[in-house]
């Protein structure tokens, strides 16, 4: 029996620290490569190498909205502030039960309109339809029967005029440079059928007419933690899969895309609620067995502001959602594993959300099971455990704190020294709180996945700006 | 096995801190760096200032600052610092900064040759300050643009993109063909958007130069031709209707060449394509809708009874784009009671097209009111 044990323990100890060794120095290389991207970027712009224009591609911008009353109008007007010469605003409200459609149509003066829609991509009908301008940019507003976020961008897609279309959560917010920034990859290759942009944390900051004024780090542990996480994981690790068009998600909040491509692969699936994964994911299958040349570029210039959940019960909401999403895309496409046909999205993209995302509840699950059977069998050197763990622990600080301190020279950024200990602060918590909590919410949401698999769940929102001053008082003055 | 990857770990934690400690010691490097370039932008701007100076007095640049200029200027902070200076005198006086600029040529044709052998970012930073200084100036300048063009060799699109502006910007026709042909030799994608945007601002004869570059359309690639058609419509729209006619109507044309040649057509008048715009928006059926979206569009400044006959039929065409291009052409060319049939009719795609149309019409034209 326990030779048995043993022969168990000793597979797994080989298989954990082979996962680890290789999810070590995939970190790493993210925050390598993440920062010698961002300094070629900065660097570029620096001495005038970029798509500088008067005139781009015309764009729609399509803002879905589900009960977004709070927060919706100053969602507009911060669009409205965008430097951009032609694009128009397209408002989805989606069957709300509050003041959504009512607040766009007073704050705009919308006229009701029987504009006919070409109906390309299926979707639930709309109820009513509204047209008004502000300035030289069109709004367009609809209101139709609730019908989930991707139901709803398909309504808008169908309902835009130009070629490519931009989506843009309702409680998100543009600098002013932020459209004229993701359009740009469009015009270096004409392969580009969509760009991501990067999702920053709302509450650092207080956004005037497009522009960032002043950058500060919240002291509340919940977006402070977040902070650190988007620029360790999603902006490191996007940029490293962007060397080999291997990103397999673009953020909802933030993204652009060449209509033609959407509509040919059937639009956004109206029954995941990781919508967003899913039609990149779809994308990158549909171009590659179609032969059509293709690139998914992610584009850090472009910023884009988003509210992120303040409690930790939202948090969990929110992640819950992501996960289950991730679950949806990665079971849809399941042929791309591992096939040299789909790039290295196939084969490096996924392998790693396959391992390392999708499958990590259940191999942190075999590793706690792991040490309870050591435990009991007496196998365990606990001293050795906790300084190992220690380690680990060592690094992931370390880490978060290199993702950070890259971000904010190659970025230009300015910080104040407050800044500096907040952000120490706030990678130890990260690493020591923060990937625990995620663990157990991708634990609960594969528990609770087919009960909770088209749930979108609610976050609370707050007015725009008001967060900043909200997290940060008394600190307003940089 | 475990010590392996613990030493790996620690391995990796050594690369961490030192990664950390380079980007804390960057950080303080860029505060220094920001205070060194305003230093040097200090001592440009004295050297610069005094040259100037001396050029309102009737002299000429001295000897030893165009030396100055060819020894420092190679240097790209140098460059970087020179530039901002001469920036901030051009803000003051821009007319000195021109004749200042006209008296240093010969340093920057030495330059010229000097930032072709360096890297691609800075080729295209010197090419970007090239259009700015030198605007309008082909003649004076001499071979300099060739040299320019010469930088698009193994370059990236950044470089190719600030070279062709600085090439735009010489107002000299010679160079922009030489450019174009060497990026169609390239066989490098360059967005027909960026092409039309640039030759947009030409500094030269723009009418000589559509018909110099429409001359050699055989020897370009598609993108670059169909830049050439969007530049002729939006800026030198004469001479080019038989031409673009008979283009339209060779059956090889490329799709994206024709949808730019019909947008010329609905900008500009030409009778005898009229026959052909009805024809081409009758081409729906077969498949070639945007050509006949683009027709029904076109249409509208082509009046007749043919003309609406034909629109009132393409109302009712299956295509969602054929359907309200024509409605909005018919919207122009017929008053609403002409239209009454269309918005009786059975078709009732076409009738709600046809009400829509109108109805943003009229709300336009009230808010106009």
């Amino acid at each position: 029996m326990i030779y048995m044990v043993n022969s168990f323990l000793s597979v797994v100890g080989v298989f954990f620290l082979l996962y680890l060794l290789i999810y070590s120095t995939y970190l790493l290389s993210t925050v390598l490569f993440g920062a010698a991207g961002l300094y070629q970027r900065s660097r570029r712009i620096k001495i005038r190498n970029e798509l500088k224009h008067d005139y781009y591609v015309p764009v729609s911008i399509l803002v879905p909205a589900y009960n977004e009353a709070v927060t919706i109008v100053d969602s507009i007007k911060s669009l409205l502030d965008l430097e951009y010469r032609l694009f128009e605003i397209i408002i989805i409200d989606d069957g709300s039960i509050d003041d959504t459609a009512k607040k766009v149509i007073e704050e705009f003066g919308l006229l009701e309109t029987e504009r006919p829609i070409r109906m390309r991509i299926k979707c639930k009908a709309a109820k009513k339809l509204y047209e008004g301008t502000a300035g030289k940019t069109r709004i367009t507003l609809i209101s139709k029967e609730n019908g989930g976020k991707g139901d709803a961008l398909n309504m808008g897609i169908n309902a835009s005029e130009y070629p490519y279309f931009l989506c843009i959560d309702a409680d998100s917010m543009l600098q002013y440079d932020s459209l004229e920034k993701i359009v740009q990859p469009v015009l270096e290759s004409d392969e580009v059928v969509a760009v991501g942009g990067l999702i920053r944390i709302e509450q650092c900051i207080i956004l005037e007419n497009g522009r960032v004024m002043g950058y500060r780090l919240p002291w509340h542990p919940v977006i402070g933690m977040q902070v650190m996480e988007y620029d360790r994981s999603f902006l490191a690790s996007r940029m490293l899969m962007d060397k080999y068009n291997g990103n397999l998600i673009i953020s909802g909040a933030f993204g652009l895309f060449k209509k033609e491509i959407v509509v040919a692969c059937g639009g956004y699936a109206p029954d995941t609620v990781g919508e967003d994964m899913e039609l990149v994911v779809k994308m990158h299958v549909f171009c590659s067995n179609n032969n059509i040349p293709y690139n998914i570029k992610y584009e850090p210039n472009a910023i884009c502001w988003s509210q992120a959940p303040t409690t930790l019960r939202d948090l969990i909401r929110q992640r819950r959602r992501w996960y289950t999403g991730l679950i949806q895309a990665m079971m849809k496409f399941r042929q791309m594993f591992g096939r040299m046909r789909f790039g290295a999205a196939g084969t490096l993209s996924y392998s790693y959300y396959l391992l390392y995302e999708l499958l990590s509840p259940v191999i942190e699950l075999l590793g706690i099971v792991s040490i309870a059977v050591a435990l009991w069998a007496g196998l365990l050197n606990i001293s050795f455990m906790i300084s190992f763990l220690l380690l680990y622990i060592l690094f992931g600080v370390i880490l978060t704190m290199t993702a950070f301190f890259q971000r904010i020279y190659t970025q230009g950024l300015r910080i104040k020294r407050s800044d500096v200990v907040r952000s120490v602060y706030m990678c130890m918590l990260e690493t020591l709180f923060f990937s625990f909590i995620l663990a157990f919410t991708r634990m609960l949401a594969l528990l609770g996945y087919r009960r909770n698999r088209s749930k979108w769940g609610s976050i609370k929102r707050t007015k725009m700006n008001e967060d900043a001053l909200t997290y940060n008082k008394g600190t307003q003055e940089s | 096995m475990i010590n392996i990857v613990s030493a790996v770990i620690y391995f990796y934690i050594y690369i961490c801190v030192i990664v950390l400690l380079f980007n804390i010691l960057y950080i303080f490097f860029l505060k220094q760096t920001d205070k060194r370039y305003k230093k040097l932008s200090e001592v440009w701007l004295k050297s610069v200032g005094s040259q100037m100076s001396g050029l309102r007095g009737g002299n000429h640049v001295s000897e030893e600052h165009r030396k100055l200029l060819t020894k420092k200027l190679k240097s790209l902070n140098e460059l970087i610092s020179y530039n901002d200076a001469v920036e901030q005198l051009r803000k003051i006086n821009s007319e000195d900064v021109e004749l200042y600029l006209h008296e240093n040529i010969s340093a920057f044709m030495e330059l010229t040759g000097i930032y072709e052998k360096k890297e691609a970012m800075q080729r295209g930073y010197y090419a970007y300050l090239m259009s700015v200084y030198y605007r309008g100036k082909a003649e004076e300048t001499g071979n300099m643009w060739s040299m320019l063009i010469s930088y698009m060799d193994d370059s990236t699109i950044y470089c190719r993109e600030n070279v062709l502006q600085a090439v735009y910007a010489s107002g000299s026709i010679d160079a922009v063909e030489m450019a174009f042909l060497k990026l169609c030799s390239m066989n490098e994608f360059h967005h027909d958007k960026l092409l039309s945007d640039g030759l947009m601002t030409f500094q030269g004869d723009k009418e000589r130069l559509a018909l110099r570059l429409w001359s050699i359309r055989g020897r370009l690639r598609q993108e670059q031709v169909t830049a050439i058609v969007q530049f002729i419509t939006r800026n030198v729209p004469e001479h080019f209707e038989e031409e673009f006619c008979s283009t339209l109507n060779n059956a090889g044309t490329d799709l994206e060449l024709k949808l730019a040649i019909l947008r010329y057509f609905r900008s500009h008048y030409f009778e005898p394509v009229h026959a052909e715009l009805i024809r081409f928006m009758k081409m729906s059926e077969k498949g070639d809708v945007e050509i006949a979206a683009l027709s029904a569009s076109a249409l509208e400044r082509y009046p007749g009874a043919d003309t609406i006959e034909a629109l009132k039929e393409a109302v009712k065409d299956r295509n969602w784009y054929v359907r309200h291009n024509a409605a909005s052409s018919l919207s122009i060319l017929c008053t609403h009671s002409e239209l009454d049939d269309v918005v009786a009719s059975g078709d009732r795609f076409a009738s709600d097209m046809m009400k829509y149309v109108l109805a943003k019409k009229e709300r336009i034209m009230g808010v106009t009111v």
